[in-house]
């Protein structure tokens, strides 16, 4: 039931995010071209072609802006229009558990953030990469593939342990982010009136609360931490897996009030 | 084993209850009435059947179990305000209760709806109020439920509306399930029913057939209905 | 021919009542197959177990009967369908005698009634 709550999720969101990635793509193809003609094309003072370049990188910086800002407003307004307003009539009596409504909200935001990166990577790529950049990529590819087949086995498995970690940070921290989001959107609307306004009063509430624990938190755990002696490689792991399992936690805690919100206090109007 | 059983049933919200201890039981092959003024708990107590309010004491069972995941692949439940996200198609909404409630009878469906000349390219946005809410009534009806629970199907349409409306009901519910109809136009529904549950301030004051009250009092509900409420 | 249903009577008595009417009166013909119960309920705009309920009472008087895979038909026998004419003509005349009986006419008057009236209508 998650597979098929997905995919009406990435088909109400789609019709939104896919023509926005691709404008992305497209404006900085143009813009690419545009850059190339100005370059080749003699031009003396002003004339439609400037005008219309300006227009088209204008746009595309714009585009590069609303894919992760659209991307970001769409997980809240999903979220609020299709749980908590009257849609939430339907999708809440759908033979599906409140779990899986949420983490299908959860997964199909994830997938817009994840692509919201590469598209805006690929985008400036597009637009910046030259001869240069390529070149670079060229020499940097052996060195790698290099370090691939005769490794030196430390280096390598701290390299791909770090890769991994900050991974998996981006994306717990993704799902605290939506969590930070859906949880007082949750608690709002349990009220009877005001529930926006008490929604964003709970946003800075869970804001405050997070920042007090993290800091206490901190406070408490770093002179626990401070005496072991450890290499400086393995300290750095520490701290990655410390940030994860921290957002990880917080995530958790979200969860759960958003989970029994819903599930025993909703109040649909 | 009764479709429908409330023991009990409690729902404050803050110092006003909504319902006061309801107690009552729906069998399979009825169609029921549930009949009280504005306010009187009606649309409470469904909301409670499909599990969108939780209640406060007592308890309610869909065919013995508690509303929540399995309970609501029985119930077809049609809400009172048009809920079906706006942007589908009317061809999309089909997909999606296809792919959610494996007894919805696409064929069924499809067919209301081409009489309606509602082609599955069309936008729910783009249509009428009233051939919103027909779409939404025809997708409810389309399953094979063993419970629906109708909250003011016929509230305010027009007479042609409202007799396409409880001619889809009658024609199209799965014979073994019970239908249970929310209203205050007493009259409107009157002929459709087997049953009523007249509830008045969150209580259930009058479980009868509609034929008894019709045959014991020489009334019909509607007069019986404004005789006790003198509303 | 329109369903009308009064508010002081069962809803059932009166679907007999009616698809009685239907029957004498020809709108459904001898031995004609009835739609189901459910296209009947529909139409009449009342519930289907009301509808069965009517039905299996004209069952019990024989005026219609059941084929267990063909379906409901409408009686083949013209002399139930005479009978329950005259049944029904029958309760008219008592309906209209006993109204009559209240405005306070006799017999007599009321023959007398009617001859003129018929004459009039001629």
């Amino acid at each position: 039931m998650l597979r098929k709550l997905m995919k009406h999720e990435f088909r109400a969101t789609a019709r939104l995010m896919l023509p926005l990635y691709l404008a992305a793509l497209v404006l900085a193809l143009l813009s690419r071209l545009g850059d190339l003609a100005t370059q080749h094309i003699a031009v003396s003072g002003f004339n439609i072609l400037d005008l219309l370049y300006g227009i088209i990188t204008v746009g595309f910086a714009a585009a590069l802006i609303a894919v992760p800002v659209v991307a970001f407003i769409l997980m809240i307004l999903r979220f609020r229009s299709n749980l908590l307003a009257d849609e939430g009539y339907v999708m809440f009596t759908l033979p599906v558990s409140t779990h899986q409504l949420v983490w299908s909200k959860l997964l199909v935001s994830l997938v817009w953030f994840v692509g919201a990166v590469v598209v805006d990577a690929l985008a400036v790529m597009v637009l910046a990469a030259d001869r240069a950049f390529f070149q670079a990529l060229g020499d940097l590819l052996p060195t790698i593939l290099n370090n691939l087949t005769q490794p030196d086995q430390a280096l390598l498995g701290h390299a791909v342990g770090y890769t991994a970690e900050f991974v998996l940070l981006c994306l717990v921290g993704c799902i605290l982010c939506c969590l930070t989001f859906y949880t007082p959107l949750a608690i709002g609307h349990s009220f009877d009136r005001r529930k926006m306004l008490l929604s964003v009063v709970f946003f800075f509430v869970i804001q405050i609360a997070m920042e007090i624990i993290s800091v206490v938190g901190a406070n408490l755990l770093f002179p626990l931490v401070n005496d072991v002696t450890v290499s400086p490689a393995l300290s750095i792991h520490g701290g990655l897996w410390g940030l994860i399992l921290c957002a990880a936690v917080f995530a958790g805690v979200l969860y759960c009030i958003t989970i029994r919100m819903l599930h025993r206090h909703l109040n649909l109007e | 084993m009764n479709i429908l059983e409330c023991n009990g049933l409690v729902k404050r919200f803050g110092p006003t209850a909504a319902l006061a201890g309801v107690t009552f039981a729906i069998q399979p092959g009825r169609i029921v009435g549930l009949l009280g003024p504005n306010g009187s708990g009606k649309t409470t107590l469904i909301k409670l059947a499909n599990g969108l309010l939780t209640p406060t004491a007592g308890e309610i069972l869909i065919n013995g179990l508690p509303p929540g995941q399995e309970s609501h692949s029985l119930v077809s439940y049609l809400p009172e305000r048009t809920s079906l996200p706006l942007w589908m198609t009317v061809g999309q909404l089909q997909d999606f209760y296809q792919d959610f409630y494996p007894d919805f009878q696409r064929q069924q469906s499809q067919e209301m709806l081409d009489r309606l000349e509602l082609g599955n390219k069309q936008k729910l946005k783009h249509l009428s109020k009233g051939n919103r809410e027909k779409v939404q009534l025809i997708l409810a009806m389309s399953r094979k439920a063993q419970l629906y629970l109708l909250d003011e199907p016929i509230g305010g349409v027009d007479p042609a509306a409202r007799d396409y409306i409880l001619d889809t009901i009658i024609r199209n519910y799965n014979p073994e399930a019970s239908v249970i109809i929310s209203t205050h136009l007493i009259a409107d529904v009157e002929t459709v029913l087997d049953e009523v549950l007249f509830i008045n301030q969150g209580q259930i004051t009058l479980q009868s057939s509609v034929d008894q009250i019709r045959e014991e009092k020489g009334m019909s509900v509607d007069a019986l209905f404004r005789e006790v409420y003198r509303c | 021919m329109p369903w009308e249903f009064r508010s002081d009577a069962p809803i059932y008595t009166q679907l007999i009542d009616q698809l009685q009417r239907r029957i004498v009166t020809g709108v459904l013909l001898p031995g004609e197959r009835l739609p189901s119960v459910r296209d009947l309920a529909g139409e009449a705009g009342v519930n289907p177990n009301t509808m069965q309920r009517a039905l299996t009472e004209m069952e019990r008087q024989g005026l219609v009967h059941s084929q267990r895979t063909a379906g409901r038909f409408v009686t083949g026998d013209a002399g139930r369908i005479k009978a329950l004419r005259e049944d029904m003509a029958r309760e008219q005349l008592r309906g209209f005698l006993s109204g009559m009986a209240q405005l306070g006419f006799s017999r007599e008057e009321i023959t007398a009634l009617i001859q003129t009236e018929g004459e009039n209508d001629t």
